[in-house]
């Protein structure tokens, strides 16, 4: 897309003066922007720089008078959110206790494209105030639910990945006395085999069970929303 | 929740006991325990969450390996959570694989506890004297606070009956008072071994030749007895065979040939008794 380009140039060396300005292209091109991949390389998001030149909707009127409005708008409905200004509108920035995002809201953001220009003639010719707004349908959103869920599943996952990482260290611990001559020492120093056994497996299950406890503890009071 | 986590972490530590009879050098035991702790840790999950989801039972081999029956076990209870309402007691378990999985990882537990310990007894480690693969059935091998008569004075009776040389070497060549020792160990009753702190008969030590070399003698052919309340001080050059002789008794390695009795009990068949009998500063 050329809207991150030198428009002038563009306009003149490769589009040889087609449009009158850049948002006239800009509203022939507007469907494309949604499908069109967005090159992640050599781009930093963080200051949204180039983004900024990109319009949030333009408008096309074909016919405005005291009788008739006749136009076309558009509204960039990227469904990338860096290809959005944080203009307000389409796209929100959101600092709350639970979340620290910024969300698209596009079919809000169309909704008030459409209610600025027909709240505005509206009062120009009949002095009304015009006020639209959207409400959905009140579905609880059950964000404690969810994160419940995603934790079940983490769990899954995580949780037999950390704790069969005692087994390295239970055989490592048997083999290093083995392999210094440390068990045959402590044999012909009169040790019984089974009270080894014992011990180790004692010592091995309490280790064991302290990392349970860890995470027990982790799940039980640490991560409660 | 508790009996899955109990019983994994008893069926790991069996398995690792299991483990350990294989392994001799510690760097290998890492390495292989974090492969293997690692991969089926992977290969569970792959076929808990891709392949076998939980509507559909995973085949019974897979419970062979206790990472296997955890996962499994973790997965069910976590889906019974999402799903319904988390398990509180073992009762509640609906689903009979889960049941399973977790029932498996106490026969884990045991089965790799007891082939743990069997195989640590019989199969060779680097130091220490390996028992015979059927000394649970073998009564006559197997050992006990007790002395054993018979098999004092085998040595003797096996020379006489099957006409074994006795010595690769010339007795000749032997200073006047080992020959001496020699000739009082021989003469020995066996019926007063027990009175004496140590004997030693014939006690021999080959390493194996390593690359198509000979055998190398460490010990040659031992034979001693110490009286109660004998001192011993054992003086040798380099190479001399000190270290092996006392290795042999303290069972450290197994002897070639001949045997000892250390306060009437025999190091072949009766170590772990002489092993309570003697101190070792190494």
């Amino acid at each position: 897309m050329p809207y991150f380009k030198d428009w002038e140039s563009f306009n003149r060396d490769e589009m040889l003066n087609k449009y009158e300005d850049s948002d006239a292209f800009i509203y022939e091109h507007l469907d494309n922007l949604g499908h069109t991949p967005i090159n992640f390389v050599n781009r930093t998001f963080d200051d949204n720089a180039d983004v900024t030149a990109l319009p949030d909707a333009v408008y096309k009127v074909f016919e405005a008078n005291q009788k008739k409005l006749n136009y076309e708008f558009k509204v960039n409905d990227h469904h990338v959110w860096q290809y959005h200004r944080n203009n307000g509108f389409s796209k929100i920035t959101i600092h709350s206790k639970h979340l620290d995002a910024q969300i698209l809201r596009i079919i809000e953001g169309q909704v008030e494209t459409a209610y600025t220009i027909n709240a505005a003639y509206i009062k120009q010719n009949f002095n009304t105030t015009l006020v639209v707004g959207i409400n959905y349908y009140p579905f609880e959103y059950d964000i404690y639910g969810l994160l419940d869920r995603v934790m079940n599943v983490a769990t899954v996952i995580v949780v037999p990945i950390c704790l069969c990482m005692g087994f390295p260290i239970f055989l490592l611990s048997i083999v290093t006395e083995k392999e210094k001559r440390l068990l045959e020492i402590m044999k012909i120093n009169g040790m019984k085999m089974s009270n080894y056994w014992m011990v180790n497996y004692v010592f091995n299950y309490l280790f064991y069970l302290l990392t349970v406890a860890i995470f027990y503890f982790w799940g039980s009071y640490v991560f409660q929303f | 929740m508790f009996v899955v986590l109990n019983g994994w972490g008893m069926a790991q530590i069996s398995w690792a006991f299991f483990a350990s009879v294989f392994l001799n050098k510690a760097q290998v035991a890492s390495i292989v325990g974090y492969g293997i702790a690692v991969y089926f840790m992977a290969i569970a999950q792959i076929i808990g969450n891709v392949i076998y989801v939980i509507p559909f039972n995973m085949p019974w081999y897979y419970h062979l390996v206790p990472t296997f029956s955890f996962v499994r076990a973790m997965q069910h209870l976590t889906i019974e959570c999402l799903a319904n309402s988390c398990y509180g007691k073992f009762d509640d378990l609906t689903a009979t694989e889960a049941r399973v999985s977790i029932a498996m990882l106490y026969v884990h537990t045991v089965v790799y506890a007891a082939l743990a310990w069997y195989l640590n007894q019989v199969v060779p480690q680097t130091y220490g004297v390996p028992k015979k693969w059927n000394f649970l059935w073998d009564k006559k091998n197997r050992s006990g606070n007790s002395y054993d008569f018979d098999e004092i004075g085998d040595l003797e009776n096996d020379r006489e009956n099957n006409n074994v040389p006795v010595f690769d070497y010339e007795t000749s060549l032997e200073d006047a008072d080992a020959q001496a020792e020699r000739n009082i160990v021989y003469n020995l009753d066996k019926a007063d071994y027990y009175k004496y702190p140590l004997i030693i008969k014939d006690l021999r030590k080959e390493f194996k030749g390593v690359g198509g070399r000979k055998n190398k003698v460490a010990c040659k052919n031992f034979s001693l007895r110490i009286k109660k309340g004998e001192m011993l001080g054992l003086l040798g050059p380099n190479g001399a065979g000190k270290t092996t002789l006392i290795s042999m008794l303290t069972g450290l390695y197994p002897a070639s040939s001949g045997n000892a009795w250390v306060a009437g009990f025999d190091i072949k068949n009766q170590l772990d008794v002489v092993q309570l009998q003697i101190g070792l500063c190494p």
